[in-house]
């Protein structure tokens, strides 16, 4: 293992500083390490100075692994083809990741565990990062695994024409050209500009960036299924059901323990409980508390939670009536009962969220804003100021998932009161996303998205910034770019926490869409299934997993 | 006062007022008619009413006492989103009786005309009307719905009035041929009386024989296939919007509240239990109904 | 007998076909542009324009129903827009699977209903008539998803004696996948007892007042024989000829079960493709079960013209 850099060794000073002054906690700490890639070493000489006792977080000391056994798991079927350079359903995310395998993957606490790249680190700037990559790794097709590869499918990723999700994350940071081979097992990406976030965009959160052999061509993935990772797919039936045999020469020694995983696909949240709650099945992928309310109570099943931020955006396009006041935005925002929808959707199960991407679970987020609290006069006097003192009209558009429908209808009621008469119109996933030019989402005057989790909100800001990708608001705000910009390009931690703060306080006085919450994922099992944790973006890891 | 209505006052009623004042004596004697009529008229007035009625509004949200079993204060329970299974209950009829008596009233209109014109023409008339008839017959009612609600629903997005009149109309249509059959039967019979023949000599035209002549003295048959029908209209209308293609969320209907909530079923039984009794409940007096009348009627 | 036979069938292709055209209208033609209707309000007239060239939808309609009415017949069904499967093999397994439900529920409902049918005409007008007449009366008339889940709330949440799901864990034995199928065929019997029932009764007590059967009574022949060899015999005609015009009913609540049950069977296959507008899924299983329907109540008339002999020949 190399040193650490001059670089990541002066950061390491800064960010002792932060925890000395109260600006930073333990857990953040470990966070930010591991982002700018410093080493055990390191972090533990880290801890000690900060005056930590502990060797910092290990997992909870388990009963020894049984070797074998098919693990039978349920989930919600891919929606199209499997292509991980362009996936973004659920049901193909999890499939891809049991094949191919991430440079690295964000843990639970946000921070990152390096996989197919072993250290990495950031020159000055932050503008050139540096990854040494895994020796010894190879595809499951034998082909030896290098910095070639890594260079192939980001260029793939990079290029316009794939329209993979992954060019959001990388709009105005990374561009093609910019990853560079330096030697066999070492690869430099040459950033647009500095930016300190980095290794989570090329981490499991931006969840395109598998990383696939430099000879791969797209659209054949689901036919002929590449990757370095535990698990090699045997058998795909679409809508029915996926075969997983345990890779015998992955680079993990003694790993996976299973032997096999076997899926069945199912898109009732009902018939998936009651498959596991009978024993057909010993896992479900994701257990939305709607729909499952009797599993938390059966003495066979166990469910695992992972906090998340996960969360649901309801925009509003700020260039059509009757949204292009803020005030009008603001009014819906304010008849809202957070804490209400949270009991009535998750029973207590999720966090509130106020209207902006800087999430609290982060470390850089403001905690101090205060939250929006439901005041109905308040919305009425919005309305009444923006020139609408009978209140309004819209139709919603809700997508068909999970939650969503039961929060629109509450949301409906609890706007109603204010003024707010909202119209739902309800539309299923596949129409909702559409595919190639014609995207909805991005085009209805009000709707209601599910995003999934990110380790950084840096992923997020695609959703809000000028011409951003996934801009379905068309919100715009020089103040609120530049605010972005200096947040993503500066390294320094107190004034990365400014621009966090400036962001989420524009955001929240715009209000071009609104958060209320964000949701805790759980992931429900049999009592043996072990070695399995719940994960707040749905992923699946199976590494470690193993029957008792 | 003239004499002429002195002698009118003093003369007995005719042969109708005094059959009709008996066939109402007869029904109100009726235990099937009368706890039909029973049955149905309470859902009428909850159908009305029942927003005067409850504690709660159907549509008021509670998200702090979710799927909350029977108690004092919710005697039926709340729902996931903490609304009054009982409100929801009571105002659930409404829906139901305003899709189902519409369609009945159509299905008798199209019934009935189709079989007026095709048992007073007879011959070539007859059997070609009669042939396009069957061809309705040729797909199972509630198919056939599925198919035309869901042809229409792209016309009728947004619109929960024009999505009401298709599932009558649907409903109406489908259910004109047991209707026309037997007003063609009613009227094959009547056609060769007295008073049709008589009518004929003194020349009056066809169309008028058959409303003003003949379909008075075949309203027992109609009113009994109307409320035969009432029935099959409840049973089609609910069991469509089980099948989500009737109205929309979030109405308190009946069919929808049961195909929506039968998630929770396992932990939350009384949010589809009693909309489902209720349902039951005046599909059988529906049919309670119409057997009382069906049994008076043809004495 | 093949006279009929022969007449039936040919008064049921024309029948086919014209259903089979108003099914083309319906599905393709009234909702409009097919590209519009996939695509969504969002979508630019190119790409509407594209996907409708695509489905061929800018050919003259004559042509489309043509092409359409071929390709089916040569059993060319096309890939379900949902499922991505070719349509032919998805319907005739979810076609098996639904024969499966209905014929546990025909089994054990047409002998019960009959039996009840004829001891409440053998006690006509005694207690045991009136329960059996009203029960089975009452039972009928009500939707079979709502006595689907009263069972559901009884049977399998509260006293837990039955699945919840319909379908069993793979490689069941023959068994467990009845214990499964058994909720949801009840419904389906209720609605069927009422029907069986009444006509059992009637056709019953028709024989039982004829000539024949009083002779037979009064020279003292044993009851048992008399009502089993000939009155039965009589009392099924009519018994038949309700569960023929009763298939209707029967293929609606199989929709209504499978749906509630969430049973893989045709029904719910052909609710699923309304729902969500698989146009190729849709047009097949409704021509399927009106071919089947059509067929089966030729098959139901068939039979009573068997067991009826003056229906043979014509009256």
């Amino acid at each position: 293992m190399t040193e650490d850099t001059p670089f990541q060794q002066e950061y390491a000073d800064h960010l002792r500083h932060e925890v000395l002054n109260g600006h930073m906690t333990r857990r953040q700490l470990l966070v930010r390490a591991s982002v700018i890639g410093l080493s055990t070493t390191a972090v533990a000489r880290l801890l000690a100075a900060c005056g930590s006792k502990s060797a910092g977080t290990t997992a909870p000391g388990t009963t020894q692994p049984k070797m074998g056994g098919t693990l039978r798991a349920t989930m919600v079927s891919p929606t199209v083809a499997i292509e991980p350079t362009t996936m973004y359903d659920t049901g193909s995310i999890a499939i891809a990741q049991q094949v191919a395998e991430y440079l690295a993957w964000v843990n639970n606490d946000l921070t990152l565990r390096p996989v197919l790249a072993e250290k990495w680190s950031p020159d000055a700037a932050a503008q050139v990062w540096t990854f040494n990559l895994r020796k010894g790794v190879a595809f499951q097709d034998g082909k030896p695994f290098g910095a070639d590869d890594v260079v192939a499918t980001m260029n793939i990723l990079l290029d316009p024409k794939t329209v993979s999700a992954a060019i959001a994350s990388f709009q105005g940071i990374l561009s093609p050209g910019g990853v560079v081979k330096v030697d066999d097992a070492t690869v430099a990406f040459h950033l647009d500009q500095p930016n300190a976030d980095f290794p989570y965009l090329v981490a499991s959160t931006n969840y395109d960036c598998l990383i696939l052999p430099s000879t791969y061509k797209l659209g054949t993935w689901q036919k002929n299924p590449v990757g370095t990772g535990p698990f090699m797919m045997t058998a795909y039936t679409p809508k029915q059901s996926a075969t997983f045999k345990k890779n015998p020469k992955y680079w993990q020694s003694g790993m996976p323990y299973l032997d096999g995983i076997q899926v069945t696909f199912n898109e009732q949240t009902q018939a998936q409980g009651l498959a596991l709650q009978a024993g057909s099945v010993d896992m479900m992928l994701y257990t939305p508390v709607q729909g499952s309310q009797a599993l938390f109570t059966d003495p066979n099943v166990k469910v695992m939670t992972a906090p998340s931020t996960m969360h649901r955006e309801l925009h509003m396009r700020v260039d059509t009536a009757p949204f292009t006041d803020k005030r009008v935005r603001q009014a819906l925002a304010y008849s809202i009962d957070r804490p209400a929808l949270i009991q009535a959707l998750f029973n207590g199960k999720a966090e509130i969220a106020d209207d902006n991407v800087f999430f609290k679970q982060y470390p850089l987020a403001p905690q101090d804003l205060p939250d929006r609290a439901q005041d109905i006069t308040k919305a009425k006097a919005l309305l009444t100021a923006a020139g609408m003192p009978n209140g309004v009209s819209a139709t919603l558009f809700v997508e068909e998932y999970e939650e969503i429908a039961q929060y629109a209808t509450l949301l409906q009621a609890m706007a109603k009161p204010a003024g707010i008469n909202l119209k739902l119109n309800q539309v299923t996933l596949t129409y909702w996303y559409g595919s190639g030019k014609n995207q909805p989402w991005l085009q209805a005057p009000m709707g209601i998205t599910d995003w999934t989790f990110r380790g950084v909100p840096d992923q997020y800001f695609a959703a809000f910034v000028t011409n951003g990708i996934w801009n379905s608001s068309k919100f715009s705000d020089p103040a609120f770019d530049a605010a972005v910009k200096g947040y993503l390009t500066t390294v320094d931690e107190t004034k990365r926490r400014e621009y966090a703060k400036t962001g989420a306080t524009i955001l929240m006085d715009a209000t071009p869409a609104i958060i209320p919450y964000t949701i805790s994922v759980n992931r429900a099992m049999r009592q043996n299934v072990q070695g399995v944790t719940s994960d707040p973006a749905e992923f699946l890891d199976l590494t470690t997993a193993y029957l008792a | 006062m003239t004499f002429d209505e002195l002698a009118a006052q003093a003369a007995p009623p005719s042969e109708r007022v005094l059959r009709r004042r008996y066939v109402v004596r007869r029904l109100l004697r009726s235990p099937t008619f009368l706890v039909g009529a029973g049955i149905v008229l309470f859902w009428i007035f909850m159908a009305l009413f029942s927003t005067h009625v409850t504690r709660f509004g159907p549509l008021d949200i509670d998200p702090y006492h979710t799927l909350k079993a029977l108690s004092r204060l919710h005697w039926f329970g709340t729902d996931e989103n903490g609304r009054d299974v009982l409100a929801r209950t009571l105002a659930g009829a409404r829906s139901v009786l305003v899709v189902a008596p519409l369609a009945a009233v159509f299905c008798l209109f199209f019934g009935g005309t189709i079989g007026l014109i095709s048992g007073y023409y007879k011959g070539y008339t007859d059997e070609i009307i009669m042939r396009f008839v069957d061809v309705l017959l040729s797909l199972p009612v509630i198919v056939a719905a599925i198919v035309v609600v869901s042809a229409f629903s792209s016309h009728t997005q947004g619109s929960p009035g024009a999505q009401a009149a298709v599932v009558i109309l649907v409903i109406g249509i489908l259910f004109t041929p047991p209707v026309a059959r037997t007003i063609r039967a009613a009227v094959v019979s009547e056609r060769e009386k007295e008073y049709v023949q008589a009518a004929r000599l003194r020349g009056e035209r066809a169309p008028f024989i058959m409303v003003a002549e003949i379909l008075p003295n075949i309203l027992a048959p109609i009113i009994v296939e109307g409320t035969v029908r009432l029935g099959y209209a409840v049973f089609t209308a609910a069991t469509l919007s089980f099948l989500g293609f009737g109205v929309q969320a979030p109405s308190p209907d009946w069919g929808l509240t049961i195909s929506l909530d039968r998630t929770v079923i396992q932990v939350a039984w009384w949010t589809v239990l009693f909309p489902a009794l209720a349902l039951a409940s005046l599909v059988v007096g529906a049919n309670l109904l119409a057997d009382g009348v069906r049994k008076v009627l043809s004495e | 007998m093949l006279r009929l036979i022969v007449r039936r069938l040919l008064f049921i292709v024309p029948t086919l076909l014209l259903v089979s055209i108003v099914i083309f209208l319906l599905v393709e033609v009234v909702p409009g542009d097919p590209g519009r209707v996939k695509l969504g309000p969002y979508a630019s007239a190119e790409q509407v324009a594209q996907v409708d060239h695509q489905l061929g939808f800018d050919r003259p309609l004559a042509q489309r129903y043509v092409r359409w009415l071929g390709s089916f017949l040569t059993l060319h069904w096309g890939d379900s827009w949902n499922l991505g499967v070719p349509v032919f093999s998805l319907t005739m397994q979810r076609l098996w699977s639904s024969a499966q439900l209905a014929a546990l529920a025909l089994v054990i409902i047409i002998p019960l209903s009959i039996l009840l049918g004829v001891v409440a005409a053998l006690r006509r007008d005694g207690i045991a008539d009136r329960i059996i007449t009203v029960t089975s009366l009452s039972l009928t008339v009500i939707p079979e998803f709502v006595s689907g889940v009263v069972l559901i709330v009884l049977f399998a949440v509260t006293i837990k004696i039955f699945p919840v799901s319909a379908v069993a864990p793979a490689g069941s034995g023959p068994f467990t996948r009845i214990y499964h199928l058994i909720l949801p065929a009840i419904p389906l019997m209720f609605v069927e007892l009422g029907y069986i029932a009444r006509m059992a009764r009637a056709g019953m007590i028709e024989a039982l007042d004829t000539a024949y059967v009083r002779t037979a009574t009064l020279k003292g022949l044993p009851r048992r024989r008399i009502v089993v060899t000939h009155a039965l015999r009589n009392a099924l005609a009519p018994t038949v000829a309700v569960i023929g015009t009763q298939i209707g009913w029967l293929v609606g609540g199989l929709v209504v079960v499978e749906t509630l049950f969430n049973y893989p069977g045709i029904g719910k296959l052909m609710a699923d493709s309304a729902t969500l507008k698989d146009v190729p899924v849709l047009e097949a299983t409704v021509l399927v079960v009106a071919a089947i329907y059509m067929l089966s109540n030729l098959a139901a008339d068939v039979i009573v013209a068997l067991l009826n002999p003056r229906v043979r020949f014509g009256r």
